[in-house]
């Protein structure tokens, strides 16, 4: 199992270089997203997309990092788009243009949401939308040749003022719409989105099972979508909240399902830049340990 | 400035010393408590204690690494020492002890707490009962040549369910003890401390001035006193308090203010002992970009 972490700026693959973890997480989200420098759709080509990437991806292959994800739309919903569905798969289909020159097999795409949905209000609503729109991309991942991961979620409750569970928090809806979706489609796990849901991670790794193709690992306190690394000491969980990540099952978890993806961390900088080769360097040894444990669990 | 964090025995020197540090602030708790090898404290011989500490300060001089201050065990409550003054005197008096033999100059020593103290509740009667326990101390510290650290420390508010301030969190409130202490006394300012009480370190700097020989430096979410590294991202404190760390700002000021001291982290790597090795490199790594900070602010 390599180790990975997610990217959002090419300067970062020359720290986890100097870091020694070889693969990344590329996010293309907002490159393509309403606000980004693609923010007129009928701007996009192949042309310009390739001239993007492929000098990124050459960057990495020079410091010998595999990209064998991408991150793709975040908050772009249907209805955000003012061209509609054509313009949602347009977008859609070009972050996996870009996933496809990075060398990506899987890209993550947050789901299309209908309702500012929390909790299970609206749900079948919601899941029919999913479907309908995560299926309107099915043409455009056929021809790529990209498989697309579903990602659970979380939405804000402004009266409790804390995260929530929406589209596809819980494992058993994320499941749902991956095999209503077929074989384009897979399940990235996202392991700190679930505790801000009051969600188990290890519970929805099993009920998951073979559906998740790629993982976004980070540690939080239960409350917010924090994405710090992984054993950082927590306050509010510990006192409010049942639910705290406990790693070493996560990764028996994925051993026992037979997990074939990569150990992704979803975890930013947050240290001033002189630090960042010592920051990556400590991630990639709490890597090292997690691996530890899931290779001793598949034995 | 040198570069310092907690250790409290000859292989957490060692430790220390491999990642870079060049000083420690040496945890005597164990060695006073009820497993550790002087719990009689009031039938213990401060030569015992010169003859076991001698070795620590043996293997420190060995590897090159500086006991620059000590923690003493005195926990704040003295409804822990049963035997009243005769116990929690005795405590202190063998810290000091061993303080002088590590070659230390200063030992912190918590405050006495009165657990009715909340905010400015019960205000005089706390600072009158903290100065008379920190009075006891004075014929031992005249023995000893040590300087015994007040420290700004916390209490629970159990009805907003969170940390609040007490005893010594205002910075004016331990100048002013200090001050009336005399010669034989100095602040340790713990900078975590200070954001759970709503304190703001910096402005804690100007006011106590150069009555700050020695720090606890260490960061969490402005709730709860979790001792974790500088620059971990934070969730609670951005949405309900007004305080995370400028570690910069903070840093500056200490340049600014004259301080002469270590910088010194109260944190320990979290986590499996796998991963420890690599948390206190990267913890040094943090440390040395917060001195050049500092040193960059030095006129």
């Amino acid at each position: 199992m390599d180790i990975s972490k997610s990217v959002w700026s090419e300067w970062e693959l020359d720290v986890l270089a100097k870091a020694g973890i070889p693969c990344c997480d590329y996010s293309v989200s907002g490159m393509f997203g309403l606000n980004g420098r693609f923010a007129d759709v009928s701007d996009i080509t192949d042309e310009k997309i390739y001239d993007i990437y492929a000098p990124i991806r050459e960057k990495a292959d020079s410091l010998g990092i595999k990209i064998p994800m991408a991150h793709g739309l975040g908050d772009v919903s249907v209805k955000a788009c003012k061209g509609g569905l054509e313009e949602y798969v347009k977008r859609s289909r070009a972050t996996y243009v870009a996933a496809k020159i990075l060398g990506a097999t899987h890209i993550v795409q947050h789901p299309s949401f209908k309702t500012d949905r929390k909790y299970e209000i609206g749900m079948d609503e919601e899941i029919e939308h999913m479907i309908w729109a995560y299926g309107a991309c099915d043409d455009a991942l056929e021809e790529t040749g990209i498989v697309c991961c579903i990602e659970n979620m979380f939405s804000h409750d402004y009266v409790q003022h804390h995260r929530c569970p929406t589209n596809l928090s819980r494992a058993s809806e994320l499941a749902t719409v991956s095999d209503a979706l077929g074989k384009n489609f897979a399940v990235c796990f996202d392991i700190g989105h679930s505790i801000v849901t009051e969600d188990d991670p290890v519970q929805a790794i099993y009920t998951l099972g073979n559906r998740i193709a790629c993982l976004h690992a980070h540690g939080g306190d239960g409350m917010w979508d924090l994405h710090q690394m992984p054993f950082v000491p927590q306050g509010v969980a510990a006192s409010c909240h049942p639910i705290i990540i406990d790693w070493e099952a996560v990764m028996k978890a994925l051993a026992d399902t037979g997990y074939k993806g990569i150990l992704n961390f979803e975890v930013g900088f947050c240290s001033p830049m002189p630090c960042r080769v010592a920051e990556a360097k400590y991630l990639n040894a709490i890597g090292k340990y997690l691996v530890s444990i899931f290779d001793k669990e598949k034995k | 400035m040198k570069l310092s964090a907690t250790a409290s025995n000859c292989e957490g020197l060692s430790r220390l010393k491999s990642h870079g540090f060049d000083a420690c602030d040496f945890q005597l708790g164990w060695y006073f408590g009820p497993n550790g090898p002087f719990k009689d404290v009031i039938n213990t011989d401060p030569a015992d204690v010169v003859a076991y500490f001698s070795k620590i300060k043996e293997h420190a001089d060995k590897i090159g690494i500086e006991i620059f201050q000590t923690h003493g065990d005195f926990s704040g409550q003295v409804s822990s020492y049963p035997k009243g003054s005769i116990e929690y005197v005795a405590h202190a008096r063998l810290n000091f002890y061993a303080t002088k033999t590590l070659g230390a100059k200063y030992c912190i020593e918590h405050p006495y707490i009165n657990l009715e103290r909340r905010y400015d509740e019960n205000l005089e009667q706390s600072i009158e009962e903290a100065i008379a326990v920190y009075r006891e101390y004075i014929p031992a510290l005249e023995e000893t040549g040590v300087i015994c650290c007040l420290e700004n420390m916390h209490h629970a508010d159990k009805v907003h369910g969170h940390r609040c301030p007490t005893t010594l969190s205002r910075a004016q409130e331990m100048a002013d003890m200090c001050d009336v202490l005399g010669k034989n006394f100095a602040i340790c300012l713990d900078v975590g401390h200070c954001t759970v009480t709503e304190d703001d370190p910096i402005e804690a700097l100007e006011i106590i001035g150069d009555r700050l020989v020695c720090l606890h430096t260490h960061d969490n979410d402005g709730m709860w006193d979790l001792h974790q590294f500088p620059y971990v991202k934070q969730g609670v404190a951005a949405s309900h308090h007004p305080l995370v760390i400028d570690w910069d700002a903070f840093m500056a000021k200490l340049a600014q203010v004259g301080y002469k001291g270590t910088l010194n982290f109260e944190v320990g790597a979290p986590g499996p002992a796998a991963i420890r090795e690599a948390g206190y490199e990267y913890l040094a790594a943090i440390g040395r970009y917060l001195v050049s900070v500092y040193e960059k602010n030095l006129k």
